[in-house]
């Protein structure tokens, strides 16, 4: 009785769920980024076989999930005392979000989601140096824009 | 202050925390023009949780299976009947300490799954197959839903129906198809198509019918759109639109009517109308009829029958109120819980309500007395996802999962009178 050919989806689909939601959430905003989250995993469940054997498929899912986002609005996200974050800069996402996208995909996934470089290269389909390029841009412009200093 | 990155290593943890609980778009937004907090949003009907009827209470980091006594389970081993004998327990008493282990099952991850009640049973919907679960750790493996993508990814809403499960879609590119499963027959058939594809406020069985309350699309949060499902032939019945539109609360049922609760925001999350809930009432004679509103003031109100008719009402708040039998209403104590941003339920279960939140309450009928009840953690219940909490009809019980095995566990509550 039991579905074949699905081993293991299911264990997947809940590890990569929340971790996929965060990682478009930087791009998709709150809005949309579950919608996109549920593309990608309705996407490796038709191709199941294929993804299981990637050695990365967060990163080839979130490229899945971003172009098969259907964008209704610009992106938002929660100020930080909303989610528990009182420590939080308020002004860092408001700051976050005015970075040009590759910048700020970049910055989200590497310091946000904590994905090595070479994930967020392939979520990016850009090389591991072009991401180091843009991390350093965007920290650099939110430091700006937030008037901190030194480099953390 | 920590520093930038690690600021921003927070921030990501907190949005995966929203997403693991299916609350990421009840969080209050900013708009990239703002450095400042934004206005405050009540939870709004967002319905893309895969849990219906439940709450998803206490983390399991750092915790330890308490030593109890563990049944295996290796079911079937009895007839899969959703409303099966109370499950009483003669030393029953609310306590912080009430939760038991009653047997491990072989489901790997619930909070992937689709999670609900039906009758004194749980009904868990996965891609691989379909779990009936009950109350003594007994289970049925049933076939798999027909089409994988039922069970998967979000944006699936399960709704409790009589002995069936009602499952519909409810994303933005989702569609309006509906499948039950029967949880007695253990199978699984497709209904008609829905007339709507939007947004589900909740669902009530009447006269063999499920009346589910919903929007017109997910574009359209105002809710008015009411349709009957008969679950003999399948087929769906548009019934009159609510008088007025809202778009939180709650959807109960008695024996011969169907009961509305909520409130209607508008885009800016200001209360249109009144702050205290509506009532509705619809009757197959009489349909729709308006019948002022529940004294609590505040948002996300449910609803629920108590088995002698009246109604019991909490908010997201946690005021509550009863009805009496004029139709008048009684403030109660506030709901014993932590306060948080969550869909409140309330179902009855043996001799009093289940009040679910951000936390669990018991709701005597007898002395009309709420008590908090501490999750299977122990803890007062931090949000978490690992451990989902369900009221059944004659049995409070919880799945708590590992990440490669569940427990079931089971609250001792009062049996009924």
């Amino acid at each position: 009785m039991p579905r074949s050919g699905t081993e293991g989806f299911e264990q997947f689909a809940a590890d990569m769920r929340p971790r996929m939601v965060r990682a478009l959430v930087g791009s998709c905003g709150i809005d949309d980024a579950p919608d996109a989250a549920s593309e990608a995993l309705l996407y490796a469940l038709a191709n199941w076989d294929a993804i299981r054997s990637m050695e990365n498929p967060g990163g080839y899912l979130f490229r899945v999930g971003q172009s098969r986002s259907r964008r209704r609005r610009e992106p938002r996200l929660p100020a930080p005392i909303d989610v528990g974050l009182p420590d939080v800069e308020p002004a860092l996402i408001p700051a976050l979000m005015a970075l040009p996208t590759t910048q700020r995909t970049a910055v989200w996934l590497v310091h946000a989601c904590d994905w090595p470089y070479r994930e967020v290269a392939e979520a990016m389909n850009i090389s591991e140096s072009m991401v180091g390029n843009h991390v350093s841009r965007g920290l650099d412009a939110l430091r700006r824009k937030l008037g901190v200093e030194s480099h953390a | 202050m920590p520093s930038l990155t690690e600021q921003l290593r927070r921030y990501g943890d907190a949005i995966e925390q929203l997403a693991l609980s299916d609350s990421l778009r009840d969080a209050p937004a900013l708009t990239d023009d703002q450095n400042q907090r934004g206005p405050r949003r009540w939870p709004i009907l967002a319905a893309t949780t895969a849990i219906a009827a439940a709450v998803v209470v206490g983390a399991l980091i750092n915790h330890q299976r308490p030593n109890s006594d563990t049944r295996a389970s290796t079911g079937p081993n009895r007839e899969p009947t959703p409303s099966s004998a109370p499950a009483s327990d003669p030393n029953a008493s609310v306590k912080p300490s009430g939760w038991a282990h009653i047997a491990d099952l072989p489901i790997a991850a619930p909070s992937g799954n689709l999670i609900t009640p039906v009758g004194n049973a749980i009904v868990v919907i996965g891609i691989s197959a379909t779990w009936v679960i009950h109350d003594d750790g007994s289970f049925v493996t049933a076939e798999a839903p027909p089409e994988a993508a039922l069970a998967c990814c979000g944006d699936n809403r399960a709704l409790s129906a009589g002995n069936n499960v009602l499952l519909v879609n409810t994303s933005t590119t989702g569609t309006t198809e509906a499948w039950l499963f029967d949880a007695v027959k253990l199978s699984w058939r497709r209904g008609d198509d829905r007339p709507t594809s939007g947004l589900v406020l909740g669902s009530a069985l009447l006269d063999g019918r499920v009346v589910l309350v919903t929007s017109a699309s997910r574009a359209a949060p105002a809710i008015s759109d009411v349709a009957a499902l008969d679950l003999t032939s399948g087929s769906w019945t548009e019934l009159p639109p609510l008088p007025r539109p809202i778009n939180v609360g709650g959807v109960t049922s008695t024996a011969a009517a169907v009961i509305v609760a909520g409130t209607y925001q508008g885009p800016n999350n200001e209360i249109i109308g009144k702050s205290e809930p509506v009532v509705f009432e619809y009757t197959t004679s009489g349909g729709w009829r308006e019948h002022g509103t529940i004294p609590i003031s505040g948002q996300a109100a449910t609803i629920t029958a108590l088995p002698d008719g009246r109604l019991l009402a909490f908010n997201y708040d946690l005021q509550a109120a009863v009805s009496n039998t004029d139709g008048s209403w009684d403030r109660l104590d506030s709901v014993p819980m932590r306060r948080g941003e969550c869909y409140p339920s309330a179902t009855p279960v043996a001799a009093g309500i289940v009040g679910l939140c951000q936390g669990i309450a018991w709701f005597d009928i007898a002395t009309q007395r709420w008590q908090g009840i501490k999750s299977p953690t122990g803890t007062d219940s931090p949000p978490g996802t690992e451990s989902v909490v369900l009221a059944l009809t004659h049995s409070l019980v919880a799945l708590r999962s590992d990440g490669s095995t569940t427990e079931l566990l089971r609250f001792a509550l009062p049996p009924a009178r």
